[in-house]
């Protein structure tokens, strides 16, 4: 299959950089559809080998996932407060972020 | 059985379920944070489900056992490899940025369950159900919303999942949580799933649509998210279909969009999501290679399965001899069945007795109080041993109903009660016919009158005489003394 050339528009770099909650300024958004075009252009070489009768892959390490005992370990609560603690804000052992009603769940 | 789903104002609804179910594992899907509920926030946490930079998710084998024993006790086919996928979105109570979940390859596909229910008129009816698919997932934490800003703990985050996706086969309100039901009780039977529904162990999300009858393209849906009773589920689902038909008789159209039951005022809101929000660009999670089960492991875990809620059913008619009925009423709830089937070992082989005593009494103790059978302060072995005193004449059945509330009231066990109230039966004659003496010198006008051929005045001595004895006299003697004196 020959591979076409392929277009990221502004509107499909808007949305993009939106799902990825990514700010960016006309500037940058110019220069990460010119790269994006060029990363999905060199991905797309694939498209020219021919997999007809191939198992897809899903994974890139021909292996199987290990799985562990379910056994649990409770940290002590110094150091579950320092794993809180790492955060930018919180508050009564929670952690504090901008109020989020609606949205995802 | 030829059941026509129910039409409202020349609409049917299509309605699928999805269901979240909370797997009761020590500890988590990926980490080794203990899965507990009630603890105080963020004690349950570790590196790895707080999404610290470097840390890799390590898959629970017995949350993977738990999936497959609930995907073969809904006749859902295992998948022998699987795939884990990322499910991108930002919220502040996903520390990863993404949940891990199952997509393109779930662990199980195409099961069914059959469902029974009732009506539109009351009708018992059975209806099969498909299951899509049944795929892992963890879940996300908790967020707290106060005044100008949220809390999240991450207790919960990473807490295995599995979500139960059925065909759009449902065509009202009532087989949706027949379904429900089945389902909840099922995977408690298998062990998997604590179901309580206030912890948030079993939670539902329902897609609703209408359609004129006769139309054949599914109406636009709408997604009820999170309802937590099942009485709750049946009545946002009722809402919704009235609503939907309301706004297409109105000329106006369905809009695709996720809506909250609000239960104190019985109506669904609109939960509006920001646009884009549904692109949650699934790809394969590069952490985890895929799932691969070995089918002897499979069958191991089937042949393993606890007795499901049918069998154990058919299993009380066959070997215990109790009617259909209160065999699928006692094993509705497990705990119940298992309540049961404890007080019939302590009760002399008398389970038809014990069957009455659960379906009356305990049940309805138990609605009165609005308490679980686990709560119940009557232990299994005392309604047994309550049941062995009135089989051996010890205590008279109406004596056996005012010890049951005291047992009930006290914990005490039936023999104590008995004993320290003097309530055993009394099977002396000489005492018996002291008092039937005493009755009937006390009602000469009914012993002329019986004498006389009006026999069924012997009611109303052995009445008499059970009121002076305060129940304890033996029902059968009394009887007869009662005769005996009439007659000389």
């Amino acid at each position: 299959m020959a591979s076409e050339k392929l277009f990221i528009d502004r509107a499909l770099m808007d949305k993009t950089a939106r799902l990825a909650r990514l700010q960016l300024s006309d500037d940058e958004k110019n220069m990460y559809m010119r790269d994006l075009e060029k990363i999905l252009s060199y991905v797309d070489l694939l498209n020219q080998v021919n997999t007809d009768g191939v198992e897809p892959i899903v994974h890139g390490i021909p292996q199987e996932t290990r799985m562990r005992e379910d056994e649990p370990r409770a940290l002590e609560d110094k150091h579950t407060k320092e794993i809180v603690s790492c955060s930018s804000d919180a508050i009564y052992e929670q952690y504090r972020v901008p109020q989020v009603i609606g949205g995802e769940t | 059985m030829n059941y026509q789903p129910p039409v409202y104002n020349g609409f049917e609804t299509v309605i699928g379920l999805e269901v979240h179910a909370q797997l009761s594992t020590n500890s988590k899907l990926f980490s080794s944070s203990p899965n507990s509920y009630g603890d105080a926030p963020n004690r349950n946490i570790n590196p790895v489900c707080t999404a610290q930079p470097g840390t890799l998710p390590v898959l629970n084998r017995k949350a993977v056992e738990f999936a497959v024993k609930a995907a073969l006790a809904t006749n859902c086919v295992v998948n022998p490899v699987s795939v884990f996928s990322r499910k991108n979105y930002f919220y502040p109570d996903l520390p990863k940025g993404y949940q891990i979940s199952q997509f393109d390859l779930p662990i199980a596909e195409h099961g069914k369950l059959e469902i029974e229910f009732e009506d539109q008129d009351g009708k018992p009816a059975t209806k099969e159900v498909g299951i899509t698919r049944i795929h892992m997932e963890e879940d996300a934490g908790k967020s707290a919303h106060m005044a100008g800003y949220s809390l999240v703990d991450l207790n919960r985050a990473g807490t295995p999942l599995i979500e139960i996706v059925s065909e759009p086969d449902f065509r009202s309100p009532f087989e949706a949580v027949a379904y429900l039901k089945k389902l909840h009780s099922i995977l408690q039977y298998a062990e998997v799933c604590d179901g309580n529904m206030q912890e948030g162990n079993f939670r539902c999300d329902a897609n609703i649509s209408v359609r004129p009858i006769g139309q054949k393209e599914l109406g636009t849906r709408a997604e009820i998210k999170n309802v937590n009773s099942f009485r709750f589920v049946e009545k946002a689902i009722e809402y919704e279909i009235y609503r939907q038909i309301g706004v297409l008789q109105g000329g106006g159209t369905v809009v695709q969009e996720t809506r909250l039951y609000d239960s104190a005022k019985n109506i669904t809101n609109s939960m509006r999501s920001k646009e884009d929000a549904m692109d949650y660009r699934y790809f394969s999670e590069p952490d985890l290679p895929p799932l691969r089960l070995d089918p002897e492991w499979i069958q191991e875990l089937s042949k393993a399965l606890p007795e499901r809620a049918d069998d154990k059913a058919k299993r009380f008619v066959a070997e215990l001899g109790i009617p259909e009925y209160d065999a699928k009423v006692i094993t509705g709830d497990k705990t119940l069945a298992s309540f049961y089937e404890e007080a019939v070992q302590y009760s002399e082989n008398s389970p038809k007795l014990v069957s009455n005593w659960v379906m009356g009494d305990i049940l309805r103790k138990l609605k009165e109080t609005e308490s679980e059978i686990a709560d119940s302060p009557i232990k299994a072995a005392d309604l047994g041993g309550l049941v062995v005193l009135i089989n051996g004449g010890k205590i008279s059945s109406k004596i056996a109903k005012t010890v049951f509330e005291d047992m009930w009231d006290t914990g005490k066990s039936p023999s104590v009660i008995v004993e320290e109230k003097g309530l055993t039966q009394v099977f002396d004659e000489g005492t018996i016919h002291k008092v039937v003496e005493a009755v009937i010198e006390a009602n000469p006008k009914q012993a002329e009158e019986y004498r006389g051929g009006k026999e069924k005045l012997l009611g109303f001595f052995v009445g008499q005489v059970m009121k002076e004895m305060k129940g304890k006299g033996n029902p059968e003697l009394i009887n007869k003394l009662i005769k005996e004196v009439l007659k000389s």
